[in-house]
């Protein structure tokens, strides 16, 4: 019986289709695979790309997710070495190291339940860690007592060594803290305390804003005060030199004082009638003198000497 | 004679019907053929994908990727891949920044913030439900941070993380605690707000590098602070007691400001007179001593006659410049009064009296 090239073709095909299907298996990026026969482990694919295997029933390929997971545990109460209590709350990035010996630990590769499991060792960790510092570990103004980075690495490194000691085949790629806070009948002595703090601060801010504005005035008025002493002293200092410049002239004055004296009473006189003065005479001020009635015994002008007034 | 010949035998009937179902046959081998082909090519081009402008795409080739780091990412436009089961395309949505803000450390969720939901005012916190942070004085504050970040590693981000989008989320919590924890509340609320948002911000950047999270962090966050709800009215106090100090300080400034300047006016104003007073007595006295000199040998030669004649010219300076002169011929004999305390003349009208 002839057959066409097309339909061998295309039976080579299916067949090869089918092959592939029972006889291989994918495992994509960012997953890992168990292969089991009759139930039991026998080998695991842990890069991606094909894979081969007997056909179901013999053996079974179970896929999981190898990337990093997310998870968060319970925010709960801690007792510390000072006995005070804080609430603490961690989150941390696990994946699937060793799908052989994670997969018969937690239900055929179970992600819940090994979340499950995860939340009772960082649980644990968290409180064994937590309980061996006091509370200003984890919050100070002080940075060299500061602890909240070297805690977190505590319980990551316990978190590490439980998962490592129960060969979990989880790997714990980072625990820090997500949540803080104190319990809840704390918070109202701290409300209590912080409103006594803000009350002695507001009078603490009135009594030093009034200090600061009487500073600021009292330096004000002292270099007020200063500058116009200064500008005494450099009046004086200047009068002086003006009294220094006058001494040439006061000694060509002496030569003759009368002269000296004379002269500065008339341009004293000078200055004093320039303005808005007004002037009283009567007749015996000279030049008015010569306005009085002529006796007629003296009917001849009488003579008088040069340069005298009457 | 020939015996006639005889009849042809008719067609055998099976045969006529093997011909038809043939040629059906053929023809239907024909249609499936072409279905094949058919087939075939759409299976083929079942392997043309589109990437879109917000998008990259990885080729997984019997689930591996096709390509190593940023070869493996095929960017947007047509691509053909092998069709299902050989290759498989994921697409990866590739936006250029992201978004995510804090989830604890504030007195809303972040749902009931979009929602604009009324704040508890309550005298104590459930921290299980009202979410706060512990300042270095052992106050609580509420805080939360918001970042914009880039995916630079996207398949970092999308192959190596169930959700990475979380841990950025997380990562913002944590800096925020870590950050408050290291600040007393007064400098988280007021005085040191930017040394804190940096704090913030080089927490977030410290661990999202640590935890590889293939993306990066625009900066600075913003970052939102707050007193306890409770407090407000404390903490608004010593908001206005800070403002009554300032305005008080401020008006002492102001008052420092202008006794200082008037001071200094008032001392330029005391050297410049000194300064004029200098000038004007040396100037004086040399004038004075000039004339003195120019003078003196006519006053020794005749000083009496001298002083007449100088007192003669000043007299008649004087009469011409004096505002008013009276003169009384007989003082003696008449009462003279002055008012000492007239107004000053003023311009004269022309009104006459009513």
């Amino acid at each position: 019986m002839k057959r066409s090239p097309l339909t061998l073709a295309v039976a080579f095909v299916l067949i090869v289709v089918f092959g592939l299907l029972l006889f291989t298996y994918q495992v994509r990026k960012s997953e890992v695979a168990v292969v089991t026969l009759f139930g039991k482990i026998v080998r695991e694919k842990t890069e991606p790309g094909l894979g081969l295997q007997w056909p179901w029933p013999i053996e079974k390929v179970y896929k999981l997710d190898q990337k990093i997971q997310n998870f968060e545990g319970k925010f709960e109460q801690i007792k510390l070495t000072d006995q005070n209590i804080l609430m603490l709350e961690v989150y941390v990035g696990w994946r699937i190291e060793d799908p052989k010996e994670f997969f018969p630990k937690f239900a055929n590769g179970s992600i819940a339940v090994a979340q499950d499991r995860l939340e009772e060792l960082v649980r644990n960790a968290k409180n064994e860690v937590a309980g061996q510092h006091v509370f200003s570990d984890f919050v100070s103004t002080d940075p060299k007592q500061m602890k909240f980075g070297q805690i977190e690495d505590e319980i990551l490194q316990r978190v590490k060594q439980d998962v490592s000691a129960q060969h979990y085949g989880l790997d714990i790629k980072f625990v820090q803290i997500k949540k803080i806070g104190l319990p809840e009948s704390v918070t109202q002595n701290v409300f209590d305390r912080m409103t006594s703090e803000r009350k002695v601060y507001i009078a603490q801010i009135d009594s030093s804003g009034e200090e600061l504005a009487s500073n600021i005035k009292s330096k004000a008025n002292s270099d007020a005060a200063k500058l116009l002493s200064d500008a005494d002293a450099q009046a004086r200092k200047i009068q002086g030199e003006g009294e220094a410049q006058m001494m040439h002239s006061l000694q060509i004055l002496q030569q003759n004082t009368n002269l000296a004296t004379f002269n500065m009473q008339m341009t004293a006189l000078d200055s004093l009638l320039k303005d808005h003065a007004t002037l009283i005479l009567d007749q015996s001020t000279a030049p008015l003198n010569w306005l009085q009635p002529i006796p007629p015994e003296k009917f001849e002008p009488a003579k008088v000497p040069e340069g005298k007034n009457p | 004679m020939s015996e006639p010949a005889p009849d042809l035998p008719a067609p055998p009937a099976e045969d006529a019907r093997s011909q038809a179902l043939a040629d059906a046959l053929r023809s239907s081998f024909f249609i499936v053929k072409i279905i094949m082909v058919v087939l075939v090519l759409a299976f083929l081009c079942s392997g043309i994908f589109t990437v879109g402008p917000q998008q990259r795409a990885m080729v997984l080739r019997l689930g591996k990727p096709v390509g190593e780091g940023e070869h493996a990412l095929f960017t947007p436009g047509f691509h053909w891949a092998f069709p299902n089961p050989i290759d498989e395309i994921v697409k990866i949505p590739f936006t250029s920044l992201q978004t995510a803000e804090s989830s604890v450390g504030w007195y809303l969720t972040p749902d009931e913030r979009q929602h604009n939901a009324t704040p508890p005012n309550l005298d104590r916190l459930d921290p299980a439900t009202i979410s706060y942070a512990l300042t270095a004085d052992t106050n609580i504050i509420h805080v939360v941070a918001a970042a914009r970040y880039r995916i630079t590693d996207p398949v970092r981000f999308y192959f190596d993380f169930t959700n990475a989008a979380v841990f950025v989320t997380n990562a913002l919590n944590n800096a925020l605690l870590y950050a408050a924890s290291q600040f007393p509340v007064d400098d988280i609320i007021t005085k040191n707000r930017i040394a804190f948002r940096e704090a913030v911000t080089a927490r977030a950047r410290e661990l999202v590098e640590k935890e590889n999270l293939g993306v990066t962090l625009e900066v600075p966050l913003g970052v939102d602070v707050s007193p306890p709800i409770h407090l407000t009215d404390v903490f608004n106090a010593v908001d206005a007691a800070n403002v009554k100090r300032d305005n008080a300080s401020s008006l002492a400034t102001s008052y420092a400001t202008t006794k200082l300047a008037e001071a200094r006016a008032d001392a330029n104003t005391r050297v410049y007179v000194a300064e004029s007073d200098r000038s004007r007595l040396v100037a004086m006295m040399n004038a004075e001593a000039k004339k003195f000199t120019d003078v003196r040998s006519e006053y020794e030669q005749n000083p009496e006659f001298y002083e007449h004649l100088r007192q003669m010219m000043e007299l008649e300076q004087v009469y011409k410049s004096v505002q008013e002169k009276i003169l009384e011929p007989h003082m003696n004999a008449r009462e003279l009064r002055l008012n000492l305390g007239r107004e000053p003349q003023g311009p004269s009208t022309n009104s006459t009296p009513p």
